[in-house]
């Protein structure tokens, strides 16, 4: 399981739980889950690549500002990311990430507006670090 | 106390329509909480409405009681349907208190086209409309702005439009604040949330935003002296509504600012039950900030829904085949729900200026209130509650009884009480469209998966929210419209 949707969590919104062997896969997932909740990311091919830099020294914020990235990509060029490839060093983080431009090709599910706080927590557990998130929608 | 499962206990009954939860129920709550809910409508509210709004009871400043409307529900931060206000001085203003669809909110027009008139070109309109008002992501709209002219219009709202074409000085009055909140500033809003927006404003957006074609029927009409008022004069009348906000714009400004406040939380060492609550004291410059980046994205959200507006006015006058004024293409009025403002209200019987929030709930200022255009100045404030798509919205009036006990403010749908991951397993998009094609409501959606997550069974009992809301008379019933054509994103 990369992720899977909490059906009774935040009802106008959608709220997802994400797992990961370790935090960068994590962070994959997590993009992941919030890419699948705009987009059918099966639909989305890997044409364009964007790389980012982010720093926060609150992991929990930096997932914030990380997913907020998709968000803001969707609307300002209106791509989406099939493929995440996340670096997490100390309290910075550095991803590539692969998709496309929306095209009639791509099918639409949900906008999401924003990543929200309410509730987002990172975690580790045993042998696997697991995400909460709530995406306003 | 009273015992009712699902409900804190601590719960005090103060009318068949208010409850409240005093400040012993949780630590650091400084007033208590008011639920307006009929004994139904509490027993299905989940169990984080109670969290979320003693939550808010919490935050420094408040005046009075933090609020929850009857279509409350679980939301982030503060409950959908929260209300509170806050002292200027002591108090402070939270993201998590308007939501980041900054000045979502409703419009009504009128025509006086009847059903009749309308129903054989229904679905002709209804796909024009879903052309001419693009929805769903990766939507433009059909306005091509430069940056200096979107900056025009953070600072003047609906009235940029005026002077653009795209409507008459007659429809500003007939919006919230006359369409533009003083004190915008757009050096306060990042490049990151222009990039969002630009190109975003005339379009509807996703989740439950829609626009309706709607009509009146003779049973649903229940002040007719006041409908007649606000432009309801027959039965069968056609009425469009649309429900929409600051698109991508307002939602950047809120997590730009939320980001803000988190490390302004951390620096003042403010302790927050819910990282969605972040705030900051209104006369700190990072408070100041946010409102005036706020008060741009609300701006924009106002000219949003006037361009809008401006297109459903184009589409009806080429399908049938008259001016707009003709068809008396009037508006309503305009409501934002989800918003924090400066207004004057009285507490402990003195006028005192506070900051009032209100996230999923409408401001309903009663009769004689001089912020109210004058052609409603006697009646009161139209307040426009949408509703599911298959189940319909209400137009009320604000009353005197809102402006003393919940700042002026009343509830602003019908409210979910499913979630949408749920509401999908159990319905099918396009089954849905077409029952209810069926029921005589033609839908365009640009995703099947959104569209079933706004199924009427999602929703609360809209009857139940506006009778409760009658009861508690914060807001009068004055007329219920059916939809007919729907178009969503």
């Amino acid at each position: 399981m990369k992720f899977e949707y909490l059906e009774d969590v935040a009802t106008a919104d959608i709220a997802f739980r994400a797992r990961g062997k370790n935090l960068n896969e994590l962070f994959e997932n997590c993009a992941l889950a919030t890419t699948d909740t705009m987009v059918d990311t099966k639909t989305v091919k890997p044409k364009v690549t964007k790389t980012i830099t982010l720093e926060h020294n609150d992991l929990e914020q930096l997932l914030f500002l990380f997913l907020s990235e998709i968000t803001y990509f969707k609307d300002a060029e209106l791509l989406f990311f099939s493929k995440f490839k996340v670096n997490i060093d100390g309290n910075k983080l550095k991803a590539k990430m692969y998709g496309e431009k929306f095209n009639n090709k791509v099918i639409f599910r949900n906008d999401v507006k924003a990543i929200t706080m309410h509730m987002l927590k990172v975690e580790k557990k045993k042998e696997n670090y697991y995400a909460t998130v709530v995406l306003d929608i | 106390m009273i015992k009712i499962d699902n409900v804190p206990k601590e719960i005090k009954k103060i009318s068949d329509v208010v409850w409240e939860i005093p400040t012993s129920y949780k630590s650091g709550m400084k007033v208590p909480a008011r639920i307006y809910a009929s004994e139904k409508l509490l027993r299905e509210m989940d169990p984080g409405v109670f969290d979320q709004v003693t939550n808010v009871a919490c935050l420094p400043g408040i005046q009075k009681h933090a609020y929850c409307m009857p279509d409350g529900h679980w939301g982030y931060g503060f409950p959908i349907g929260g209300v509170a206000a806050f002292d200027l001085e002591k108090g402070v203003i939270s993201p998590g208190g308007i939501g980041f669809d900054i000045n979502c909110g409703m419009r009504l027009m009128t025509t006086n086209l009847t059903f009749k008139d309308v129903e054989p070109k229904l679905k002709p309109l209804v796909n024009l409309l879903f052309e001419k008002v693009p929805t769903g992501v990766g939507a433009k709209g059909f306005l091509r702005m430069s940056e200096n002219q979107f900056k025009d219009v953070m600072v003047h709202g609906a009235d940029w439009c005026v002077d653009n074409g795209y409507g008459t000085k007659e429809d500003i009055k007939r919006i919230e604040e006359y369409g533009c909140i003083k004190g915008a500033d757009p050096s306060k809003v990042s490049e990151k949330a222009i990039k969002r927006g630009i190109k975003q404003m005339g379009t509807l957006g996703s989740g439950n935003h829609y626009l309706e074609v709607q009509m009146v029927t003779a049973k649903n009409i229940f002040r007719p002296e006041i409908a007649k008022r606000f432009g309801i004069t027959t039965p069968d009348q056609i009425v469009v509504m649309v429900h929409c906000g600051s698109r991508g714009f307002g939602h950047q400004i809120a997590t730009d600012y939320l980001s803000v406040f988190n490390r302004v939380m951390v620096e003042m060492k403010l302790g927050v039950k819910d990282r969605e609550l972040a705030c900051a004291p209104f006369k700190s410059r990072e408070g100041q900030d946010y409102y005036k980046a706020m008060a741009c994205a609300a701006n924009a959200a106002f000219m949003n829904r006037q361009v809008i507006l401006h297109r459903i006015r184009e589409s009806f006058s080429q399908i049938f085949k008259k001016e707009p004024e003709d068809m008396e293409m009037n508006m309503v009025y305009d409501v934002a729900h989800n918003i924090a403002k400066v207004e004057t209200h009285k507490i402990d019987g003195e006028k005192m200026e506070v900051l009032v929030h209100r996230k999923g709930s409408t401001r309903s200022f009663g009769p004689g209130h001089p912020e109210l255009t004058e052609q409603y100045r006697d009646v009161g404030q139209p307040v426009i509650i949408g509703g599911s798509m298959e189940t319909g919205s209400h137009l009320l009036v604000g009353t005197e009884t809102a402006m003393n006990e919940t700042f002026g403010s009343t509830a602003h749908g019908s409210g979910r009480t499913m979630s949408r991951t749920k509401a999908k397993t159990m319905v099918r998009g396009d089954e849905l469209q077409k029952s209810m094609e069926k029921k005589g409501i033609y839908v365009r959606a640009a995703s099947m998966l959104g569209l079933a997550e706004e199924a009427g069974i999602a929703y609360k009992n809209i009857s139940e929210v506006v009778q409760t809301l009658e009861k508690a008379d914060i807001s009068r019933m004055v007329v219920g419209f059916k939809p007919i054509g729907n178009i969503k994103g």
